[in-house]
């Protein structure tokens, strides 16, 4: 976890307290924004935007910042910006099936049946998700990542009890195209 | 309840989940949980989702990240620390996850609490019985690293907050087979203020359904349930709640688990001492740091763990009260253990005894599990 004194640190201008928050967040950013878009290269291109901008505003922000909540929102901002310049805003294309040779490295189906399963279950999922719209899909990542809906609302601009209500919604979604997928 | 009720407070059921409701909404929620199969059935769904979009955000490779030279403005001259390299690495678990494996924490211990609702005879009390039953033996037992467990395990408990003040002394043979085969006998003798009452019990799991079986000198009961069933009121399934080990991770190792378990302690290696012939780290959690829900158990106070040095079982656990001075109030030990043995697939069947009362909660009851008269 990135400290409270290193946060301090680090709207103070402190580059070595900006730098454990990237080391720390940095990875957890392009999670986010992957799963929100499905594209390694504009992942990759705004989280680093992400930390950008952060790093530009930090020092404009007040010692109450929630940091997380703060980078998500800007990753988010990012990403549904990328996602109107592609018209992409309603609809993402489904994932591509992986090519042969092409596993991703996290993945060794070596293991037996359990693993294997489990990884069906995980790719059935990427695939639901991806059917999603894309304020769906923020919503329930951004749960998976714990933020509370209050939180949720500042970042998307909706009121707590709005969150709560879509949150119920995407995952309804989500199980009726589970539903068709198995189909 | 009916099921359009249940529909309609099926979005209080997924804030719920994410424990984002007002008091009074969760009392309602948790009121009405029990009496709403399909409720509880879409607590289940919610929480797996919820497991289930963190897995997938923890599996994605993060690739190298390359960054411009404006990006390296703030990077310059700059030389990281191993501890903050570490620290970078390791993974974020939200408060309410810590919270979550709190709860996972306290099951070994809980489980016993069960027996206790036991004879009371109302669709409640039965409800929770089978819960504390199952969450007895729910478990995620891909966090140790053998394909199957025997074991006996003795334990003791002391209950003081008012009205369940009693103590539970009980044997447990338990059996596990990877993935989800389970079967658990336990024998409990509960000392209710003078009068000493033996419960046994019998939960078998096969990865299809559960039978759970408690019985006293009056006769028996057994319930059957779906295997995907919510078995704990926080919607977790069989395959949801850690057993074996309530902090070590699937080939992990003591770092990990010492990661783990800063989340709720402040763990402290003791030393290491032998319990059923197996090496043990002896761990000292000290006090929960987090807070627990139990209205019949203390779970705040210090707890000491034996864990496996090989699997990372907990093979012994103190749990000391919250009051400094007030002493143990539940302990628990393993015997003896055999991982990786051979066990007769008949172990993982159940057939309910003649004259049992009988509850079969699956969806569609297929005609060869029909229950003997």
């Amino acid at each position: 976890m990135v400290s409270e004194t290193t946060l301090m640190r680090a709207l103070t201008g402190d580059a070595e307290a900006f730098e454990a928050i990237v080391v720390w967040y940095e990875p957890r950013i392009y999670r986010f924004l992957y799963a929100l878009l499905r594209d390694r290269e504009l992942a990759r291109d705004l989280t680093q935007e992400t930390f950008l901008s952060a790093h530009s505003h930090i020092r404009r922000a007040g010692a109450d910042l929630k940091l997380a909540a703060w980078l998500y929102t800007i990753a988010k901002n990012h990403a549904f910006s990328a996602l109107r310049r592609r018209r992409l805003v309603s609809w993402l294309p489904l994932p591509k099936r992986r090519k042969e040779g092409e596993a991703e490295e996290e993945l060794d189906v070596g293991q037996g049946g359990d693993l294997a399963a489990e990884v069906v279950e995980q790719e059935a999922l990427r695939e639901a998700l991806a059917r999603l719209n894309p304020e769906y899909r923020a919503l329930l990542l951004l749960t998976a990542e714990g933020f509370s809906y209050g939180e949720i609302g500042r970042m998307m601009g909706f009121k707590a009890t709005v969150v709560r209500q879509r949150v119920y919604r995407a995952r309804e979604r989500l199980r009726e195209v589970y539903r068709d997928l198995e189909d | 309840m009916d099921e359009r009720t249940c529909k309609e407070i099926a979005e209080l059921v997924s804030a719920y989940r994410d424990n984002d409701l007002t008091p009074e909404e969760r009392a309602f929620v948790q009121a009405h949980l029990p009496d709403c199969p399909s409720c509880a059935a879409d607590l289940a769904y919610y929480e797996k989702l919820h497991k289930g979009l963190q897995q997938h955000l923890a599996s994605i490779p993060v690739p190298p990240l390359e960054h411009t030279e404006s990006t390296l403005r703030y990077r310059k001259g700059m030389a990281l620390t191993a501890a903050d390299a570490a620290r970078g690495t390791r993974r974020r678990i939200s408060p309410r996850f810590a919270v979550v494996s709190v709860t996972a924490a306290t099951v070994l211990t809980l489980a016993l609490v069960g027996v206790v609702y036991l004879g009371r005879g109302s669709e409640e009390a039965q409800a929770r019985e089978i819960l504390d039953k199952a969450i007895e033996v729910a478990g995620n037992p891909s966090a140790i690293s053998v394909r199957s467990v025997e074991l006996t395990r003795k334990q003791w408990i002391k209950l003081s907050n008012p009205p369940y003040q009693s103590e539970i002394k009980g044997d447990v043979h338990l059996w596990w087979q990877t993935p989800n085969l389970w079967r658990i006998e336990s024998q409990q003798s509960v000392s209710t203020s003078g009068s000493v009452t033996d419960y046994f019990g019998t939960f078998v799991a096969d990865g299809k359904t559960i039978w759970s079986s408690t019985g006293t000198a009056e006769g028996n009961r057994v319930t059957i349930l779906p295997f995907d069933s919510p078995i704990d009121p926080l919607g977790r399934t069989m395959s949801d709640v850690h057993w074996f080990s309530n902090f070590a991770e699937p080939g992990g190792d003591l770092a990990s688990l010492f990661n783990n378990a800063r989340q709720c302690y402040d763990p402290k290696l003791l030393r290491e001492e032998k319990v059923a012939g197996r090496p043990a780290y002896v761990i000292d959690l000290g006090p929960n740091k987090c807070p627990t829900d139990s209205a019949s158990y203390d779970l705040q106070g210090r707890r000491v763990i034996w864990v496996d040095k090989e699997t990372f079982l907990e093979l012994k656990g103190e749990q000391y009260a919250t009051e400094p001075g007030q002493g143990l109030i539940s302990t628990y030990e393993v015997t003896s253990v055999r991982y990786d043995g051979e066990i007769d697939p008949k172990v993982f069947t159940f057939t309910p005894p003649p004259g049992a009362v009988v509850q079969d909660r699956r969806p569609v009851k297929p005609s060869e599990d029909v229950t003997p008269r």
